[in-house]
């Protein structure tokens, strides 16, 4: 069973998602075809193209981890997350899931085009006994707020601390974070003879979720260097870290 | 993590159970327009149904040159109040080529003309696409007017792209002068009158 713990590190936290957002700075038509092969090093297990849209989705695996690329004109995602067997919702702990990561976009940012805008996203969480647990804990994590533990519930919180690049000057960085607790159960849907949906009180489960969004500020007007990406993105890495480790912190 | 119910012993009813996120909420959670956010946000349906509104009720509008519109104010109020978001939503029409090519003409021309710091990349980036991809001539030319508002640098390169490809002669001559003004106005690389006011 889940404890109440007091951070200290990473290791507290498992990770739903990971995500890499580009914005391309150029409006030239992507040439997409290749960019999973040449990354991951074979062929997806799906893809869906709508040609019309300019959209196309790779869907497959690495390092046993399910990954998804979308291509959209004007943006680009790398996703990865469970592969949703047995009904695991986490990849695996944050730091785990963050080296293979690492791997897959050092592979990405040597091929990426040109971008104007680059994000990395994590959906952090860490399961506790039950809601007063998890308020007790992500306390911890937001010394600017009280919470009532005991008298009080859907409890979210949301803030953009920007900080300056380190590597890029007048480069704005948004980190931006999102605490909740969260409950989850399991519902069954019965489609005959009529649609309904039963909750299932026993396999109540609560977790403390952060949400980050690290990215680099719309406001900045010129194109990141190309041979920055990579040091950028190790940038928001490292703030999302700080993060996940100190919470909402100037 | 929990694993399914023992009763859940066949595939059918397995796929019945599903990990629903609990809480007090009574409605969706539309809404949730955080300025600096990447993450894809729920309200893009309703921002795409807006903004189509939008285009749908100019086509019975007679546009002037230079002259405000009901159509210019309901689309810079839009992208106004919802950023970026209503830039992606905006985007997405253009995408599908459902937009009436007068009504997308001066649409880009009120993009360039625009004064809004925070969709300025965004602006840009669907002036260059249209520039660059339009089938219509028209259109064609309402991203090269609204380039030309917009007197950015970044737009020489995909201007000159556009150049080698245009194939009305007169629209072609009209890019080459925005190129020169482009290239000639400022020589330390920062745009004279680039877009930076809120």
């Amino acid at each position: 069973m889940p404890t109440v713990q007091n951070k200290t590190d990473l290791s507290m936290w498992q990770a739903e998602s990971l995500r890499v957002t580009c914005f391309p700075s150029s409006a030239t038509e992507l040439n997409a075809a290749n960019w999973w092969q040449d990354v991951i090093g074979e062929q997806p297990e799906n893809t869906v193209v709508r040609a019309r849209d300019g959209i196309r989705q790779d869907e497959g695996n690495f390092n046993d981890r399910k990954v998804v690329l979308g291509v959209q004109p004007i943006r680009i995602d790398w996703l990865m997350m469970a592969k949703g067997e047995e009904g695991e919702s986490t990849i695996s702990s944050f730091q785990d899931s963050l080296d293979s990561y690492l791997e897959l976009m050092s592979r990405w940012f040597k091929i990426s085009p040109s971008l104007r805008r680059l994000a990395f996203g994590a959906i952090l969480t860490s399961p506790v006994d039950d809601r007063k647990s998890g308020y007790e804990l992500i306390a911890n994590y937001l010394p600017n707020v009280k919470i009532d533990p005991i008298g009080s519930s859907d409890f979210l919180y949301q803030i953009n601390r920007v900080r300056i690049s380190k590597l890029i000057s007048n480069l704005q960085i948004n980190r931006l974070s999102k605490w909740s607790v969260a409950k989850h159960g399991l519902a069954r849907v019965d489609l005959l003879p009529e649609a309904r949906v039963s909750l299932f009180p026993s396999s109540e489960t609560f977790s403390c979720r952060a949400e980050l969004d690290i990215n680099t500020s719309g406001d900045y007007s010129n194109d990141l260097p190309v041979d920055k990406l990579s040091d950028v993105f190790h940038e928001l890495v490292e703030l999302a870290k700080e993060i996940a480790l100190k919470g909402d912190i100037p | 993590m929990r694993s399914q119910d023992s009763d859940s012993s066949t595939d059918l009813a397995s796929n019945l159970f599903r990990r629903v996120p609990i809480n007090a909420r009574t409605v969706n959670s539309y809404g949730e327009n955080i300025e600096s956010s990447t993450v894809e946000s729920s309200t893009s349906q309703l921002l795409a149904t807006q903004a189509t509104s939008i285009f749908i009720n100019a086509k019975e509008e007679i546009f002037e040159d230079g002259m405000e519109s009901e159509f210019s104010r309901n689309l810079s109020g839009f992208i106004v109040s919802y950023g970026q978001l209503a830039m992606e939503a905006v985007i997405d029409l253009f995408l599908s080529n459902s937009v009436n090519t007068e009504v997308a003409s001066e649409a880009l021309r009120i993009l360039g003309r625009l004064r809004h710091r925070a969709t300025y990349r965004e602006r840009l980036w669907l002036l260059e696409r249209c520039l660059l991809y339009s089938p219509f001539a028209r259109v064609r030319d309402g991203a090269l007017l609204g380039l030309s508002f917009a007197n950015d640098k970044l737009a020489i390169h995909p201007l000159k792209s556009a150049i080698e490809k245009e194939s009305v002669l007169e629209l072609r001559h009209d890019m080459e002068r925005v190129l020169t003004h482009l290239e000639g106005t400022n020589k330390d690389g920062i745009p004279t009158k680039k877009d930076s006011k809120e």
